[in-house]
């Protein structure tokens, strides 16, 4: 460690010794008018403000504003103006841009409101993968259960369902813990634990979103390989103001009732906001009443998945400090979530389980309840004017619970005196520490260094045993670069030292111990069972890396090259347990000897803006030297409720695909656009389908926006044709899963009632309630169709 | 622009030859599995033994096999069937895990060679038959470092067959038994 930051120091020096060179790179000016959406009259004085880069100005008696000597690159482009709705549009700049922006009026008079953002944009600019940025009225517009179901409709984004209550995000075919969630900062722990934990997110508290597609290990470590959903801090007025909304939630589907409120408060130097968000729903109706599982016919009463139900009830709370020179956030979250499983997911199902129990929004067993608290710390001190430096500290807790009523397979085993029917425990507590010194921002060669630490400590618990209990320390020191060679080009770079240590509490199981001797096993046998998980103190080290460039030729062009390393510890699931999975019916065994994984990816992005058509292409393939995954070893596990024992195994592994996207403005109002995400992932060392690979799936949106007059100022409608491909690559003993053909409307407005500007959001998935199986669900082996048709909407009420 | 786009086009059309090229000949099909014998909700008496025949089958090898009867006891019950830890189900007192022990036993393909029956191994199809699984009248088990003889619980149990093939795929089907004294007072 020493070493680490002789070292750091040493380039730090070097690096402030290099004289600047000077600035040749060409910029381009942001120009345009504000006028009233209305009448078309032009809106002077209106502020402008331009993110990042912190610019503000206003328009003058035209309404005409300007931003000169703007580099090319993803900005945030918000107009304010006194009794206007804000408008804020995320723009691409590659050329000189000029704008026509018509802002809604609000009837009642609003303080004047300005924004002044802080963004924790971790490694945005500065690697050269392709990222989607995603707003706040987009994740209205394709609101779905959950949020990562949510993003799901990001091409490239799929999401793995378990039911229709909770979901993990996965990238390219990349989840669990190959994908990170980063909350303001820190990496979000919970879906990474297994196979039916979700990302326990509140959507509704969620302004802005950007996806990283690529390897992301040298920002945030191991566990971000296959890349990042990064959550952004909300925005923060320039104005003191108090303001807020209620949004309400309906969906048919699931009965689904839901309401989120939140109220900010902006005065002085400080801002506060708060929301609380509570949502319940009942058993998710499929479009079939059988389901075909192994020889039965399993009843679906109703045609509702028995036992789905779930509720969710969330707090949050954010404060932020701006002063001239320090800035800071302070962000408090609680989720707390339980979820019924189906019956039939647990055990091997028969009929008598799924008899219906004579409601539908009941949560019986088998189902879990989790809990995750959450304490973000950012801050951001200015040194001097060519440096800064970035904290964040963050300090989160999960509790999650499986509760099934007792049942064992060992005649030995009896129920625990506390808690009888308490199945699985998993408390982990996550201390996580980043610092940065960011210098020479927006100058020709600009650098952030940085430290990171994780702790982390895990218990488990219930008359189960599935992942052991461990300690994880993580600490790294990275280097990263953005280096402007002229005005077209802009090279990126940087490198990452990584050291972790994990520690595993053993555990010897002396029911099944006694279980199997009483069966007549050997020693060895015996051993080699009831030794749930073997004791493990291992230490890992990495070195990642990645280059890359963004070549922007001309204004309607631009491309984007990467080349990095990404590296993943092996979990202490992967590494030392010994057991059935009760979720997988399998008995899946730990390795001790994995070696960190390890990745090796290259990305192009390429994006073509016309005056009409745009088109952007991402391809990427990856190589793994040691892809870790479950390999059936052919011998037969003793355990009742399995089959083979599969072993954690390590082999190369080849990864490609991307994403293609054309959009087509007709006119001003319609738009035409469609996307293609395909993906090919193989193990290089038997020819197999990696498991869990996502279908290639198409999907194609005609949009209409409006401008209407009176009660309804603004509206737009959207029909989308999700086309999902079959998948016949299948990993040994997965099931082939047949394609689906979808069809959805969306239909906003926004209504002028009482001097309020209402939002509505109606939304109907798979109008013709066609009965599909999706590759990723948890359900899947089940034969089980996902949710049928849903009518939804969503109305929001600002005060 | 135009060298862009070229560029751009080439790479995106080197990966789908790349991808177009691959040397795929993997055997992705499952064994096969075809119960003869027990029938579905096949009833047993305990102390005897059930008949057991079974014909397995695959596109290219099958490896092995391996039976398995265990309670379908676990979390749910057959009305009439009591649960392990004495609690009130639907409304039934239940007996506790001192009345009766579910039986519990798997045989791997070892077991039967042993008994004479010729291995599967690098066949396409095999049958296995003449084959005598006991269901015994008491089960054994140790609590708390004391051994006890048990007098086995009756009610439904699941019948599992599975089967590998030689590249590691495998199946399984599964059927419920009823094990008990009195097989015609055969509740559902």
């Amino acid at each position: 460690m020493r070493l680490l930051y002789t070292i750091l120091f040493l380039t730090a020096g070097l690096t402030v010794a290099l004289p600047q060179a000077q600035h040749t790179t060409k910029r381009f000016a942001i120009s345009g008018f504000v006028h009233d959406g209305e009448n078309k009259t032009s809106l002077s004085a209106s502020t402008v403000s331009l993110q990042p880069g912190e610019r503000h100005v206003q328009a003058d008696g035209d309404g005409f504003f300007q931003f000169v000597e703007v580099e090319a690159g993803n900005y945030l482009l918000t107009v304010n103006f006194l009794g206007y709705e804000e408008m804020s549009i995320p723009l691409l700049l590659v050329s000189d841009t000029l704008l026509h922006l018509h802002l809604q009026p609000v009837p009642f008079v609003l303080p004047e409101v300005a924004v002044s953002t802080y963004r924790n944009h971790s490694g945005g600019k500065l690697a050269a993968l392709p990222v989607e940025e995603i707003s706040r009225d987009y994740l209205i517009k394709h609101n779905a259960t959950n949020f990562a179901q949510t993003l799901a409709s990001v091409a490239g984004v799929s999401s793995m369902d378990i039911g229709a209550g909770l979901s993990k995000p996965i990238i390219r075919g990349f989840g669990f813990s190959r994908v990170a969630v980063v909350d303001r900062g820190i990496v979000q722990q919970n879906q990474q634990w297994g196979a039916d934990h979700g990302l326990e997110i509140d959507q509704y508290d969620v302004d802005y979103v950007v996806v990283h597609k690529g390897p992301m290990s040298l920002f945030h470590g191991s566990d971000a390989m296959g890349g990042v959903i990064e959550i952004l801090p909300p925005e923060v007025p320039q104005n003191d103001l108090f303001w807020g909304d209620a949004t309400l939630i309906g969906k048919s589907n699931n009965d689904l009732l839901g309401a989120s409120v939140v109220a900010s408060k902006k005065t002085g130097n400080l801002f506060f906001r708060g929301r609380i968000t509570a949502q319940s729903y009942g058993d998710y109706r499929i479009p079939s009443d059988t389901i075909e599982y192994l020889t039965w016919k399993l009843p679906v009463h109703d045609k509702r998945m028995k036992n789905t139900a779930g509720r969710e009830y969330n707090l949050s709370f954010s404060s932020n400090y701006a002063g001239e020179k320090f800035n800071s956030w302070l962000h408090i979250s609680h989720i707390n979530t339980k979820n019924g499983f189906f019956p039939g997911a647990h055990g091997i199902p028969s009929p008598g389980r799924l008899e219906p129990d004579g409601a539908y929004r009941n949560i019986e067993f088998p189902y879990s309840t989790s809990t995750h608290f959450k304490l973000v710390s950012n801050s951001e001190l200015r040194i001097s004017d060519s440096g800064k430096m970035q904290f964040d500290f963050g300090y989160q807790t999960n509790h999650r619970e499986e509760l099934s009523q007792f049942h064992t397979h060992y005649s030995n085993q009896l129920p625990p005196v506390n808690e009888p029917d308490l199945e699985l425990q998993f408390k982990l507590d996550t201390h996580s520490a980043n610092v940065r010194y960011v210098m020479d921002e927006g100058k020709q060669w600009s650098k952030v260094f940085g430290l990171s630490t994780e702790y982390q400590h895990n218990k488990v618990g219930g008359y189960s045993f599935l992942l052991p209990g461990f300690d994880r320390f993580s600490a790294g020191a990275f280097w990263l670069n953005s280096y402007k060679w002229n005005e077209n080009l802009t090279l990126m770079g940087g490198l990452r030292y990584e050291t972790g240590k994990l520690t595993v509490d053993g555990f010897y199981d002396p029911v099944l111990e006694a279980y199997l001797v009483m069966q007549g096993y050997d020693d060895e046998q015996v051993d080699l069972y009831a030794q749930r998980a073997a004791d493990i103190n291992k230490t890992f080290n990495d070195i990642s890396g990645s280059v890359g460039f963004s070549f922007v030729p001309d204004t309607g062009n631009s491309l984007q090259i990467n080349l990095g390393s990404s590296f993943r510890y092996p979990g202490a699931n992967e590494l030392a347990s010994n057991g059935v999975h009760h979720g997988a019916f399998r008995h899946e065994m730990g390795n001790s000897g994995l070696e960190p994984e390890k990745g090796y990816q290259i990305d192009l992005d390429y994006q073509h803006t016309g005056k009409k058509v745009k088109i952007r292409v991402s391809p990427f393939a990856a190589w793994f030297s040691n892809y870790i995954y479950l390999e059936p070893t052919g011998d037969w596990s003793v355990l009742p409720h399995t089959g083979q024992i599969y072993r954690y195994t390590q082999a190369e592994a080849f990864m490609a695909g991307g994403e293609l996207k054309v959009a087509y403005d007709i006119d001003g109002s319609w738009r035409l656009s469609s996307d293609v995400a395909y993906l090919y992932l193989t193990n290089l060392s038997d020819n197999y389908p990696l498991p869990f690979s996502p279908p290639t799936a198409i999907t194609t949106n005609l949009a209409y926006a409006g401008v209407g007059k009176g009660v309804m100022p603004q509206f737009s409608l959207e029909i989308e044709n999700r086309w999902v491909m079959a998948q016949h690559r299948i990993a040994k003993n997965e099931e082939r899963t047949p394609g689906t053909n979808l069809w959805n409307l969306s239909a906003q407005a926004q209504w002028q009632v009482g001097g309020r500007r209402v939002i509505t959001q109606f939304r109907t998935d798979n109008i013709f309630n066609r009965a599909y199986l999706n590759h990723l669900s948890f359900y899947r082996k089940l034969n089980a169709p996902e949710p049928g048709r849903n009518i939804q909407l969503i109305l929001k009420i600002p005060f | 622009m135009k060298r862009t786009n070229y560029v751009a086009a080439m790479v995106f059309m080197g990966a789908s030859v790349l991808i177009a090229c691959e040397k795929e000949h993997i055997d992705d099909q499952k064994p096969v599995i075809r119960v003869i014998e027990p029938a579905e909700d096949e009833a047993v008496t305990p102390g005897n033994a059930l008949h057991f025949e079974v014909m397995f089958s695959d596109n290219v090898a099958l490896a092995s096999y391996k039976v398995s009867i265990h309670g379908a006891f676990d979390g749910h019950t057959h009305s009439h069937n009591s649960t392990t830890n004495g609690l009130k189900d639907d409304g039934i007192t239940t007996r506790v895990a001192t009345d009766s022990v579910a039986f519990e036993k798997t045989w791997l393909e070892s077991d039967f060679i042993a008994l004479g029956e010729p291995p599967i191994t690098g066949k396409k199809q095999a049958t296995v038959k003449h084959l005598h699984l006991v269901i015994p009248e008491t089960v054994n088990r140790t609590v708390n470092g004391k051994a006890e003889e048990m007098p086995l619980k009756e009610g439904h149990y699941h019948f599992i067959v599975y089967c590998s093939d030689e590249s590691g795929q495998e199946s399984f089907v599964a059927q419920e038994i009823f094990i008990s004294y009195d097989p015609h007072e055969h509740l559902h």
